[in-house]
């Protein structure tokens, strides 16, 4: 048994030793020199992600993560309306020292707000380093919203079973062609209470209900099931390419 | 099934013939006083009687054969006694001491394997319902966790998994009722499917049992087993009650059971409901970045549970047969800067502490579950068949960005469904003076369907089964050898698995390959060998030597994708073979009057242990670092457990455990990962000397927990401090008449410590764990006999 116990405590001792020997565990080292935390940039710009990245033994890649910090709730659909400005570069890297700087460059119709930017590094062992940075991206292309002008239903009204939403809906860029209107969203509001009549983009359905060319928005609801009588704001959104937006309302009642 | 129904008719008949006989019997009190109300109950056939008011027993028609007696009475220490019926009645006579916290030996018949704990080689331990009624935690393996060499890996307050001697997920079974519980083991914040308030009788084995349990029993067995049924002809009602602080827990249960003749019923509702917890900090740091706390909670870290069970059985002198059905609802919050990298708007206060938000998982677990035990000739018959259905739902946002564009239609990220069927089977051949043989096969069969946005495991089939042969043999009253050996086999079917791939808009572009789908068939031979030697009557010494073997886990060979419980990308292996163990441990017991020590080193050593290798590689995915892959590798897995406990005085017991983990991966030559810290925790317990005829006990104690920093982390982890916490708990039973009222009230945490557990999952956003925690908890049971109606008296 002693013998048994013995042995056990040489091995044990052994691992001990082999840890102290041989294993690297030792992350790598990042300096991140830019972006600097809370920096602005522009949409159009070029952003540059600059970093010196170390090693005891070698180094073996680098990954930049560059991802929206929005509002995760409006995410997925607002995402690929405004092209999210999200970057993943993963590149191979070699010996024990690299200096690297990226230039990404950033659309003028990129989707401003903040964003990360996440600088990982591996050595060849597998020890991970990361280090991040708020930035702000800061749209100067276009910060004129949408104007909206409702011509029906009018101020008052009172709506039947069914009723036509109208109005004029454009833009500082709006050209005709381009499309500078990029969704339109119709709600009836009541308080916290909101019942969505119809969500509208230029991807999927503005069809013949919206314009571009004439800015002329034109549909056709039925009252929402289940409403209960009274005052509602009848409610149109509208958002155009660069994230610009704005909504506007009449008061209608629902007998 | 209908082979079945006849195999056990045929056992029944068989088992009718012959003459049988009774065990009569007188119980008294210390004094010499006759004990009226003590309950008499037969082990193996689940059969009890209360003794009359002139403290006599009587249990008739017992065929001949080996039986273990318990006699229970409340304030009395319990008595375990073994009879052989041969050729006559048997009667004997009983005295009872008044239980206070004096050493207790352990009984452990409740195990497969039906021994005393001297005769066993394996270190387990029975936890009872006072155990478990004196150590509160937000889940049953919180409860377990105050026991050295058990640690608990917990995701919040609800969330929790077992882990024995270092070992956890794949590498630990809890089992119910005989069937081992299939869920989600793999998953570091898959909970387990367990109701705390309908566990009474737990047995804890720590070290391999393979032998017995098969594949994934490396560390240690948590085996629930049914409740003793209650004495003929009597009912049964309790209420309970408890509240915590941290998390504004309110949970309670209410149960109704019946021994009508020979058949058993219960029946159990029980719910919990807990906020956000509330930690002692207003900030954490993650990536560099501090990150705000709002009103000092964990936001979206609130739950519930919903769950119920019930059972009928049928026991008389050949055995039970008990047929168990429940189902445990699960819905939990994730922290919500616990999916992807946390950001600071996840984080602002929503204004409700018990709401549930995005990102939460459900879980749905059933269970049927039907125990047989019959006897045939000189054995008895086990038989233990259960089916399982797991149903788990993670709900997060879709993650837009990155190159996998995923529609904004559904917030199911993943959905597994697995349905496991299982069935065990074990013949026993005791007898007291002659080898105890017992001889098993098990078979189970898994199948699981997967679904959501994400992919991490894919559907699968799986069959496995495997057939043991055990032996004991005892010399001379104080050496007594356990032997076994098994053989398995495992054929795990994997199917191809195929997610469309979008473009922004939204459409089908084409499919992205996740895993191509592939089989595999392994067979394997295991054995154990173990000593169990009284030296005198102090000192018991053990040895066991075994191997364990491990069939890889699905997710081990077919992964690729983000497990949010670790933020890792993990991507299996279809090639990696099976993990083998040969494994040493050694246990010393030394019983005194007033004290009991009992150390436990052991040592395992594993070739092709399966663990995630950091490859320095980058994930594609967004919010991911590296790619960990399976792998394998040569590794020690070595510590010890030391539990102590002293009596210096009456009434005071000073109750202390200690463990120490330490393990290494010898290719790469660095710790494995998530491996809890040596702890030392402290139990002093005091029991007031009052007591009244309706006070059946008070005590008071104090509950200490050191841990040490884990400053040998795996790769990538990062070390953690260790920590003190204190806490003080107090509780109270009455009891008039068949009324009894149970009152308990503790404080954890009480210097609000911030600290991290090593092993937790939010330890890797740095976030800390409760704070300052009261528990307060009520229980009232009634309990009575009953006089059925005279035309069914006649029957009987």
């Amino acid at each position: 048994m002693k013998r048994k116990l013995r042995s056990a405590a040489i091995i044990f001792s052994m691992g001990l030793l082999l840890i102290a020997c041989n294993a690297d565990m030792e992350k790598p080292v990042i300096t991140l020199h830019e972006p600097s935390e809370e920096a602005t940039f522009r949409c159009g710009d070029t952003l540059t992600v600059d970093f010196t990245v170390t090693d005891n033994e070698a180094l073996n890649q680098f990954k930049i993560d560059l991802h929206g910090d929005h509002d995760g709730h409006t995410h997925g659909k607002l995402a690929w309306l405004f092209p999210a400005f999200d970057t993943i570069i993963v590149e191979n890297l070699s010996g024990t020292t690299a200096d690297r700087h990226i230039r990404i460059p950033v659309a003028s119709n990129a989707w401003p707000g903040p964003y990360h930017v996440t600088v990982f590094a591996t050595d060849l062992s597998g020890n991970e380093q990361v280090i991040s940075r708020n930035i702000h991206l800061v749209n100067y292309t276009d910060t004129v919203a949408p104007n909206i002008v409702i011509t029906a239903p009018a101020e008052g009204a009172t709506l039947g079973s069914s009723f036509t939403v109208s109005a004029t809906i454009t833009d500082l860029l709006s050209n005709g062609n381009n499309g500078e209107i990029r969704s339109i969203k119709v709600l009836l509001v009541q308080g916290a209470t909101e019942y969505l009549l119809g969500n509208f983009d230029e991807a999927n359905n503005f069809g013949s209900s919206f314009t571009q060319a004439t800015g002329a928005f034109s549909k056709i609801f039925n009252k929402p099931n289940g409403i209960s009588s009274g005052t509602y704001e009848l409610e149109i959104e509208a958002y155009d390419s660069y994230f610009n937006h704005t909504h506007s309302h009449v008061s209608i009642l629902i007998p | 099934m209908r082979y079945l129904s006849l195999i056990i008719l045929f056992f029944l008949s068989g088992t009718s013939w012959g003459q049988s006989y009774q065990v009569t019997g007188k119980i008294f009190d210390h004094a010499g006083k006759t004990l009226a109300g003590a309950m008499v109950y037969i082990h193996e056939t689940m059969q009890g009687v209360v003794s009359d008011e002139f403290g006599r027993f009587e249990l008739k028609n017992i065929n001949p054969g080996h039986y273990h007696l318990h006699i229970t009475f409340i304030g009395f220490e319990t008595i375990h006694d073994e009879i052989d019926i041969i050729n006559a009645n048997i009667d004997k006579h009983y005295v009872m001491a008044e239980s206070t916290l004096e050493i207790k030996q352990y009984l452990i018949e409740e195990s497969i394997l039906k021994t005393r704990e001297k005769e066993n080689s394996l270190k387990i331990e029975i936890v009872d319902k006072r155990f478990l009624a004196k150590h509160s935690g937000f889940t049953f393996i919180h409860q377990l966790a105050s026991l050295p060499g058990m640690h608990v890996m917990s995701t919040g307050t609800g969330i929790a998994k077992p882990v024995i001697r270092g070992f956890s997920f794949n590498r630990v079974i809890v089992a119910d009722r005989g069937i081992k519980q299939e869920g989600q083991q793999w998953g570091w914040d898959h909970g387990l499917e367990i109701d705390a308030f309908d566990v009474e009788r737990v047995e804890i084995i720590r070290g391999p049992v393979s032998l017995l349990y098969g594949s994934d029993a490396i560390g240690g067995v948590i085996h629930i087993r049914h409740p003793e049924l209650l004495p003929k002809n009597s009912a049964m009602g309790a209420v309970q009650a408890v509240y915590r602080t941290a998390n504004h827990q309110i949970g309670w249960t209410a149960q109704g059971r019946a021994q009508i003749k020979d058949i058993s019923i219960g029946l159990r509702y029980s719910q919990q409901d807990y906020g956000d917890y509330r930690v002692p900090a207003d900030l954490f740091i993650y990536n560099s970045y501090q990150l705000p706390l709002y009103n000092n909670r964990l936001k979206n870290t609130a739950g519930k549970e919903r769950n119920f069970s019930t059972w009928i059985g049928l026991n008389q002198n050949w055995g039970y047969s008990i047929i168990t059905l429940s189902r445990v609802f699960q819905k939990s919050g994730f922290f919500s800067g616990a999916h992807g990298m946390p950001q600071a708007y996840q984080l602002e206060d929503d204004g409700d502490s018990r709401n549930v938000d995005l990102p939460y998982q459900e879980i749905e677990h059933w269970k049927a579950i039907w125990n047989n035990n019959i006897h045939i000739r000189k054995g008895w018959l086990e038989l233990d068949l259960g089916f399982q259905q797991n149903l788990r739902t993670e709900y997060s946002y879709p993650h837009s960005h990155g190159q996998d564009y995923i529609p904004d239609t559904t917030n199911i990220e993943h959905r597994f469904e697995l349905q496991t069927f299982a069935g065990y089977l074990r013949y026993h051949i005791n007898s007291r003076h002659a080898i105890h043989w017992i001889y098993g096969l098990n078979a189970q069969y898994q199948h699981n369907r997967s679904s959501g946005f994400s992919y991490l495991l894919p559907h699968f089939n799986w069959t496995q089964g495997g057939s043991f042969l055990y032996l004991r043999k005892e010399w001379k009253n104080n050496l007594t050898l356990n032997a076994g050996a098994r053989i398995d086999f495992s054929y795990q079917e994997i199917l191809r698995y195929e997610m469309p791939k979008y473009n922004q808009q939204g459409d089908v572009i084409g499919i992205s390959l996740k895993t191509a789908g592939f089989n595999r068939f392994l067979v394997n031979g295991s054995g154990n060998i173990g000593l169990s030697w009284t030296l005198d009557s102090v000192h018991t010494l053990k040895w066991n030597i075994g191997s364990s073997f491990r069939v890889p886990a699905i997710t081990e060979l077919s992964a690729n994708g983000i497990h949010h419980g670790t933020f890792r990308h993990e991507m299996g292996d279809s090639t990696l073979s099976q993990e083998r163990g040969v494994q040493f441990d050694f246990i010393i017991d030394a019983y005194r009057k007033k004290w009991h020590l009992s150390f436990s080193p052991f040592f395992y050593y594993f070739h092709n242990y399966i663990y995630l290798r950091p490859t320095g590689q980058f994930s594609p995915l967004p919010d991911a670092g590296q790619i960990y892959q399976y792998s394998q590798a040569n590794s020690i897995q070595t510590g010890l457990e030391l539990q102590c406990d002293v009596h210096p005085v009456k009434n005071l017991h000073i109750n202390t455990g200690i463990d120490y983990v330490f393990a290494i991966n010898m290719d790469e030559g660095y710790p494995l990962p998530y491996i809890p810290p040596g702890s030392i925790k402290t139990d002093i317990e005091y029991e007031l000397p009052i007591r009244k005829l309706w006070n059946k006990g008070t005590y008071i104690k104090i509950i200490t927990e050191g841990v040490l920093p884990q400053f040998l982390p795996g790769k990538n982890e990062s070390p953690t401090s260790g920590y003190f916490l204190l806490g003080l708990a107090t509780g109270s039973t009455f009891s008039w008449k068949g009324l009894e009222i149970d009152l308990k009230a503790e404080i954890q945490n009480m210097t609000n410590q911030t600290y991290m557990v090593h092993i937790n999952r939010y330890r890797l956003l740095n976030l800390p764990e409760p704070g300052i925690n009261a528990i307060i908890s009520l229980t009232f049971s009634y309990q009575n006999g009953f006089t059925l109606p005279k035309r069914a008296n006649k029957k009987s």
